[in-house]
């Protein structure tokens, strides 16, 4: 009842957002703003057209390498923050001063240092390399040193420790890192993306060119093709980490 | 037998053991008894090895295979009632032999039926449960207890205690037992040291002259000892 509550808030929001946009665009007086029907029109050609597949599919690859890049090292440097404490000292200042960084100051740095087909991943890392690490190191240091005694108190061997306190411990905070920090690179990579002329078939260079073209419809249907992705992913992975989580 | 020979333990420049002298003797349940805060838990802990002494050394733990029961029952919270017996139990165990050992353990301590339940499922006093019987499990040569009963009502505690002692007298494992409740030590044990304030020294050591079968409080020795021990150590 209450699951099929919010559905139904939700389906209502999106529709009175629909008619009220739907109105706003009747009385418009320039030609660029879109009503939802030209962006709906606007979205089916999108996706109808050839390059739909090969765009949305370069968008993904650089936003799941670009992940992969960011979470090995926070996972060595997260273990390493909580062996040796200089680390995590350090590791706090790095990640807080990479977090204050504006990211158009980092593509901008990126686009005139590093070859243009590099720019996303290494734009994608200093963004989401921050929040993966604080994750795993805020997790590890948060472990119960309660449970970590008991386990010492029966002589309990170290993989066991780690396999049946540490890990458990750790996945919440992994979990709530991996969901936002996909999110992220989803925003970081379009960014990117829309400065990278290199390859047209990504769905930043589609929506750089919408902008060319002054069509403010193919921009918002790119965005709504970006949010739906995004929240299919997201979905995705919540139902993953739902399906092997323990009931506790 | 494990000695405790002069041991010290020091904070931070402040004092809190200041040279203890114990003996714990096999088949013995041995309790410390001393106010709140006078440094039992830390002279458990050293016991038990899970912190070092200032001065001082232990004497006979190398070999000894321990269990702890702690204040808090401390369960892994992401572990079934029957995960968390199993987290403690070798790996040289097969698993069905570890099935049958922990389901044989629930029963004693009146959780069968609970095995797939998690800790949050769980009431205080049958957490606590859960707790002895991961403690008395692993076939301990050395049992420490940090006030185990002090997050119990009163009947509970006098449940938790007879649970105790029935689970004790099957093999009689060396036990330690931290407390400030006269009530319980004298309920549970052999032989008693009485700690004094920080920092701590044995004032008193004391052998409970009623047998194991008759500590309960319908003893008419019980009250005597209880008001002797309280008045002329504790409200010293």
């Amino acid at each position: 009842m209450k699951k099929q509550f919010r559905k139904l808030s939700y389906v209502l929001f999106i529709a009175l957002f629909v008619v009220i946009w739907h109105f706003l665009s009747l009385g418009r007086k320039t030609l660029i703003f879109p009503s939802p029907y030209e962006v709906l029109l606007s979205l089916v050609s999108i996706v109808r057209s050839g390059i739909f597949i090969a765009v949305v599919f370069n968008t993904l690859k650089t936003i799941f390498l670009s992940f992969v890049i960011a979470f090995v090292p926070a996972l060595v440097l997260g273990i390493f923050s909580k062996l040796v404490p200089v680390v995590y000292i350090v590791m706090d200042g790095v990640s807080a001063v990479a977090r204050s960084i504006p990211t158009v100051a980092i593509i901008l740095m990126a686009l005139l240092l590093l070859p243009v087909s590099l720019t996303p991943l290494v734009i994608c890392f200093f963004v989401v390399f921050p929040v993966l690490y604080i994750n795993i190191a805020e997790g590890l240091v948060s472990v119960d040193g309660r449970l970590l005694e008991m386990a010492r108190s029966y002589r309990i061997n170290k993989r066991k420790i780690i396999t049946d306190i540490y890990i458990p411990s750790l996945r919440p905070f992994l979990i709530a890192g991996i969901r936002s920090a996909i999110g992220l690179s989803f925003k970081i990579i379009v960014t990117a993306e829309v400065f990278n002329f290199v390859n047209s078939n990504t769905i930043g260079a589609q929506m750089y060119m919408h902008k060319i073209q002054i069509d403010l419809a193919g921009i918002i249907a790119w965005t709504i093709v970006v949010v739906v992705i995004s929240l299919l992913v997201d979905f995705i992975l919540k139902k993953l980490f739902e399906r092997s989580e323990i009931q506790w | 037998m494990v000695k405790l020979i002069d041991i010290h333990k020091q904070y931070q420049n402040v004092n809190v053991l200041d040279g203890i002298d114990m003996e714990f003797e096999e088949g013995m349940i041995t309790a410390i008894l001393g106010p709140s805060g006078c440094g039992k838990t830390t002279l458990l802990s050293i016991t038990a090895g899970l912190i070092e002494p200032t001065r001082g050394e232990v004497i006979g733990m190398e070999l000894k295979k321990s269990g702890f029961i702690f204040q808090e029952p401390r369960l892994l919270p992401w572990k079934t009632a029957i995960q968390n017996l199993e987290f403690v139990l070798p790996d040289s165990i097969d698993k069905a032999d570890k099935k049958r050992i922990c389901s044989d353990i629930l029963d004693q301590v009146g959780l069968s039926g609970f095995e797939k339940h998690y800790p949050s499922q769980l009431s205080g006093g049958m957490s606590q449960r859960l707790a002895m019987a991961r403690a008395f499990i692993v076939d301990s040569d050395i049992l420490f207890m940090d006030e185990p009963f002090q997050f119990l009502d009163l009947k509970r505690r006098e449940q938790m205690i007879e649970l105790l002692k029935s689970l004790w007298v099957k093999r009689k494992p060396m036990v330690v037992i931290v407390t400030h409740d006269v009530h319980e030590a004298l309920l549970l044990s052999d032989k008693i040291y009485i700690l004094s304030d920080k920092p701590a020294k044995i004032i008193k050591e004391i052998r409970n002259p009623m047998p194991f079968g008759s500590r309960t409080v319908k003893n008419t020795e019980f009250y005597k000892l209880e008001q002797e021990i309280i008045n002329n150590y504790l409200l010293r």
